[in-house]
């Protein structure tokens, strides 16, 4: 529905009601009311000016003496004969009258309101509850859903993280295990490579020390030619050579 | 400026039948308005009724709600049936109240025969379905479950008697309310007519607007009285319907 179309019916509406209104103000009332304002403006006016003070505090009494007065004096048109002074709720003769259209207005507006306007509005207001309450249904069963998507999700993640902590684990102790092996290895290497190298020093040695003897015995023999002119056996240098070098180590 | 005159009945078409005057008056006509604005309002709210609400069928579809809540919140889910009659209750007294305040139209719950008349109508409501419901069980409503048999000489007249009142009560709250309220609007729009009439025009019209200013916050009182004794009298018949479904 569109809301100028909303604002039109309203408007109409509006102009219906205050033309009733209008009506309602004018047809009884104003038969009624002329002659009665006349009769207020002489005799309230007078009783006005008269008790301006005590009008106040008994406005209700003051004004409906004078008004049973006015109808009193003025002529019986409109609602001259229909009360009597007093309240107009208290006139038992417009009892029958209010009770019997209380009764077809308020029976009418009954059987309208039950069988022919309010069960559309029940109707209305029912399916979209039940629309709502489903909607929330299905919004609950899909976050559920959801909820073990994620887990499934979380679960499948954290497995393949283990799974990728166990293979690093592995790949680290695969190293660790190859890197002792390989130390091991070198550590045998280098032990045999040390052993051979001072097997070879030691001959080396022994060999060096051998022909120093032997350069020693024939400086020997080659000083005690020259010195003393001894021929020395070249036996006995070397023993000679061998004992000196034992004394001195 | 005579502060009752508004409450005049005052017929618009006269018939009489044996004798007894039927005639539409100022007040039927009020009814009658009442009952077509009531209905207006649901047929055109729901005329193009959708899921998701324009402004008319917003405003039928929260007063709807409101009542079926009350009626749910005080009488029970038993009560769910009698939601229409609530609701059929509610909004005359509501519409007769508020067409009250259109100025120069007639107030036709300001008149105890027409309070008293509904809150009858409410209470013969509630009684046969209350027999309908429980048949001479009903009867048990009169003897508050636990009070001593002895004392049921005493207790069931008074319940009984509390019973009988219940419509005077209801029709007299809401009768008291509207002329109270009504006459007071009138009451201050006089004292500025007498303020002109006895001090001329220079300080008189001066004076006069002390009054208006008072009426114009006694309307918005007005207003709110109207809305709260419908809703009072729609409560207290939800109630009555409690005690005719449940028994206490």
């Amino acid at each position: 529905m569109g809301t100028g179309e909303q604002g039109r019916w309203v408007g109409r509406w509006l102009t219906v009601l205050a033309m009733m209104v209008l009506l309602g103000w004018a047809e009884p009332g104003a038969a009624a009311d002329a002659p009665a304002q006349a009769g207020h403006g002489t005799t309230n006016g007078e009783a006005h000016t008269a008790s301006a003070d005590s009008h106040a505090a008994s406005n209700a009494h003051d004004a409906a003496d004078a008004h049973g007065a006015a109808d009193g004096h003025g002529d019986a048109h409109g609602h001259g004969g229909e009360h009597s002074g007093g309240l107009p709720q208290l006139n038992p003769e417009t009892f029958p009258t209010q009770l019997l259209w209380l009764g077809i207005t308020f029976a009418t507006l009954y059987f309208l309101v039950a069988h022919v306007a309010l069960p559309k509005v029940v109707e209305t207001v029912e399916v979209r509850e039940s629309r709502i309450a489903h909607d929330i249904d299905r919004a609950d069963e899909l976050k559920i859903e959801a909820e073990t998507l994620g887990n499934q999700t979380e679960a499948v993640l954290s497995g393949a993280r283990s799974k990728a902590q166990a293979s690093i684990t592995h790949a680290l102790e695969e190293v660790e295990k190859q890197r002792r092996l390989r130390l091991e290895q070198l550590e045998v290497e280098l032990a045999s490579r040390l052993e051979t190298s001072e097997t070879r020093i030691q001959i080396a040695k022994e060999k060096a020390l051998a022909e120093v003897q032997i350069g020693a015995a024939s400086l020997v023999q080659d000083l005690n030619k020259r010195l003393v002119g001894a021929n020395i056996p070249v036996a006995a240098a070397r023993r000679a050579v061998a004992s000196v070098g034992r004394e001195s180590g | 400026m005579d502060p009752l005159h508004q409450f005049e009945i005052l017929p618009i078409a006269e018939i009489a039948i044996g004798g007894i005057d039927f005639s539409f008056t100022n007040s039927a006509f009020a009814m009658a308005i009442a009952v077509v604005l009531i209905h207006s309002l649901l047929v055109i709210g729901m005329r193009h009724a959708a899921m998701v609400p324009g402004r008319m069928q917003s405003i039928v579809e929260i007063l709807y709600q409101f009542v079926a809540r009350m009626v749910h919140d005080n009488a029970g889910s038993s009560a769910r049936p009698y939601v229409p009659f609530v609701f059929a209750v509610f909004t005359f007294v509501l519409f007769g109240n508020l067409l009250g305040m259109v100025p120069g139209f007639f107030t036709f719950t300001s008149h105890i025969i027409v309070t008293f008349g509904l809150a009858t109508i409410v209470i013969t409501f509630v009684t046969v379905l209350g027999f309908v419901k429980h048949g001479l069980h009903f009867f048990s409503l009169f003897l508050p479950t636990g009070a001593p048999l002895a004392l049921a000489p005493v207790i069931v007249p008074l319940e009984m008697i509390s019973y009988l009142t219940r419509p005077i009560s209801l029709s007299v709250r809401l009768f008291a309310n509207m002329m109270a309220g009504h006459t007071m609007l009138k009451v201050f729009a006089g004292f500025s007519v007498m303020a002109i009439g006895a001090l001329g025009e220079f300080p008189g019209l001066l004076a006069a607007f002390g009054p208006v200013v008072i009426n114009v916050a006694l309307t918005a009182f007005e207003l709110l009285v109207a809305c709260l004794q419908a809703y009072v009298f729609a409560v207290l018949t939800c109630l009555y319907l409690h005690d005719a479904l449940e028994l206490h």
